[in-house]
């Protein structure tokens, strides 16, 4: 077995671990805290006799940790209840309002990643000098001023101000959401070849993901700057310029590369926590994602829609953790070969 | 007798804030083409500046404040040491203490053998390269070149990245090969066995050696010339057979006694500074400075 592969086998049988423990966490906070779903769900003309029939239906009355055997029985079948806000399937208003969210936390990674590493980049190699100055001004500023900041101020500016960019929605008025394949707009417009329902998807993703985005990109170029930095003092830098490769081959590849092994991990984690400060970014621009869900349900003690948000989040994080794991192995030699050393 | 590298009251300073820190007095040397020359000194005496001065890499830092002369392969490196930037990994080429260190972890030997091959912007096809390293590679007595040129750096014994590194240093044919403290992070053998083929390889292609170290049994073995430098200035210079027959400095003989004998006689007992230090320049009959000889 490739070392590869083990590290993806281990990671992922650790990650299943992690969901167990996380749901039996949030099923019981969730239930811990103060107020009967029941009457919230029904509201306040609810009669004594409706209030009990639905605690009766939720099983409610029983102890809590048979309640957990009623959650984990039906999570086997596939099940993760009803939600007593929409009165819907969970997963299915998981599947709804998740894509949405996904596609916005996926845009604002990208941005994440191609603004964030050259300009963390550029700083290193031009440290101490204008563009180090001007990218770490920047930069401290994108990750001390918090998202949804940045999406009121966008908003401001460039969709009420400077009118360039909608001010909310996922699609503008008339256009139709493209048929359903992935529920990300911007692919399913384009595998329909709808080239005008496209732009329009990503016209409005611009301002949401960029609030979203902006300290995460703060963050990377400080991450990889100071990572690059590091790396510059290594004596295999020292070796580079001695034999003359030139100062701008060093900074793409000699020292971008070992630079990144220990910056990625930290900006897995980085993304993996837009997931959920999207939610704030999702009331802003009305987005019609699972964070905004997320609050709505919590907000009514939704226990059911509750537990399923949650583990969907973590889910998410795990996945990202794993997908950055994987790049690190590739990226680094000494893990992809680890096993092929042991032999030799 | 053409001089590769002519060094003539070089002074060398560090500014931080008003302060400056004086790390090179003044210090002359030369190296001719073919030669073999040391320059021996404990730590923080001035000699691993002096090779990174040799390839005109700290005078283009900020702070670093140069008087005096340094040529090498022909540019003034007082007044343009951006010149050096395409004679580096050709006509001036280094090596370093620790080899495997010295080699980027995570490229393949052989990406980074195209890169030295390539520097200073010469056009070379992936084809040719490889063909070259391997050529290089095959030269210092690497068993399996091809399978060198696929592996990491951490997959190589520290011998075995020595000896990459050295073919790397003379694959361009370098005319002058600055050796700072090379191998003294490997073994004692793995780095008499890579000194020894150093010696035999510069040997071999006329190439000057500016040898850097702090070792004097290794230099001994090894140079034609020696000079001692201490706290920023040469305090001896003469041919290794004078100066080790008759080493006259106060330093040059404390250095020289602080190496360990194989007979006991338990760890020599030595100041760490004396004034006697501090004397004058010795020079063995013979062993001027070219522009001395001729005044």
């Amino acid at each position: 077995m490739s070392p590869v592969l083990r590290l993806l086998l281990q990671r992922l049988a650790i990650s299943v671990l992690v969901l167990i423990g996380v749901s039996i966490l949030i099923f019981f906070i969730a239930r811990i805290v103060p107020g009967d779903p029941a009457r919230i769900a029904l509201g306040p003309n609810a009669s004594q006799a409706q209030i009990d029939a639905l605690r009766e239906a939720r099983h409610l009355n029983d102890p809590i940790v048979v309640q957990y055997g009623w959650f984990i029985r039906d999570l086997l079948h596939g099940d993760l209840g009803t939600s007593l806000y929409t009165k819907r399937p969970v997963a299915q208003d998981v599947a709804t309002y998740f894509p949405a969210t996904l596609e916005l936390v996926l845009y604002a990674g990208a941005m994440m990643i191609l603004l964030g590493l050259p300009l963390g980049r550029l700083a290193a190699r031009f440290q101490r000098r204008w563009p180090d100055h001007v990218a770490r001004l920047l930069s401290v500023i994108a990750v001390c001023t918090p998202a949804f900041v940045w999406g009121v101020i966008l908003q401001l500016t460039f969709a009420y101000i400077w009118p360039i960019f909608p001010l909310e929605g996922r699609l503008s008025n008339g256009i139709d959401a493209p048929p359903l394949i992935t529920g990300f707009y911007t692919i399913d417009a384009l595998l329909n070849g709808q080239i005008s329902t496209f732009f329009n998807a990503v016209y409005h993703l611009i301002l949401p993901a960029t609030a979203l985005a902006l300290s995460g990109i703060g963050q990377t170029a400080r991450l990889t700057r100071s990572s690059m930095i590091e790396t510059y003092r290594r004596p295999f830098i020292g070796m580079s310029r001695a034999y003359g490769f030139r100062e701008d081959r060093i900074s793409r590849r000699f020292a971008f590369w070992p630079s990144l092994i220990p910056t990625l991990t930290i900006l897995g984690l980085d993304f993996a926590t837009m997931l959920a400060n999207a939610f704030l970014v999702e009331r802003v621009f009305v987005w019609p994602g699972l964070s905004r869900y997320g609050v709505e349900v919590i907000m009514r003690k939704d226990l059911d829609a509750i537990v399923g948000v949650v583990l969907v989040i973590a889910a998410m994080f795990l996945i990202t953790n794993l997908v950055v794991d994987l790049i690190v192995s590739i990226i680094n030699p000494r893990i992809r070969l680890a096993e092929r050393k042991a032999k030799a | 007798m053409t001089s590769v590298l002519k060094i003539r009251d070089l002074t060398l300073g560090f500014r931080k804030g008003r302060q400056t820190a004086q790390v090179l007095h003044g210090i002359s040397m030369h190296v001719n083409a073919g030669e073999k020359v040391a320059l021996v000194g404990e730590s923080g005496s001035g000699k691993s500046v002096t090779a990174q001065l040799a390839l005109g890499r700290l005078q283009q830092e900020r702070g670093t404040l140069t008087s005096g002369e340094i040529e090498v392969v022909g540019h003034d490196l007082i007044r343009h040491p951006e010149a050096m930037a395409p004679e580096r990994g050709h006509r001036v080429t280094m090596i370093f203490q620790d080899p495997t260190s010295a080699l980027n972890p995570v490229f393949r030997i052989g990406e980074i053998f195209t890169e030295v091959l390539r520097s200073g912007g010469r056009k070379v096809t992936a084809a040719e390269a490889r063909d070259r390293a391997l050529k290089a590679l095959a030269e210092v007595h690497i068993p399996d070149p091809a399978r060198a040129l696929d592996s990491y750096p951490f997959q190589l014994s520290g011998g075995m990245n020595q000896r990459v590194m050295i073919a790397m240093a003379l694959a361009n044919e370098p005319e002058l090969l600055l050796a700072d403290e090379p191998g003294t992070a490997l073994d004692v053998t793995v780095q008499a066995q890579t000194l020894r083929l150093m010696d035999d390889l510069v040997t071999e292609k006329g190439t000057s050696v500016l040898f850097i170290s702090h070792n004097l049994s290794v230099v001994r073995e090894f140079a034609d010339r020696v000079y001692v430098i201490y706290r920023g200035n040469i305090v001896e210079h003469g041919r290794t057979d004078q100066l080790f027959a008759n080493p006259r400095h106060p330093y040059t003989r404390a250095l020289l006694s602080a190496a360990p004998k194989l007979i006991g006689g338990g760890l020599p007992d030595l100041p760490e500074h004396s004034d006697a230090f501090r004397d004058p320049l010795i020079v063995h009959p013979g062993c001027g400075e070219p522009h001395e000889v001729s005044a």
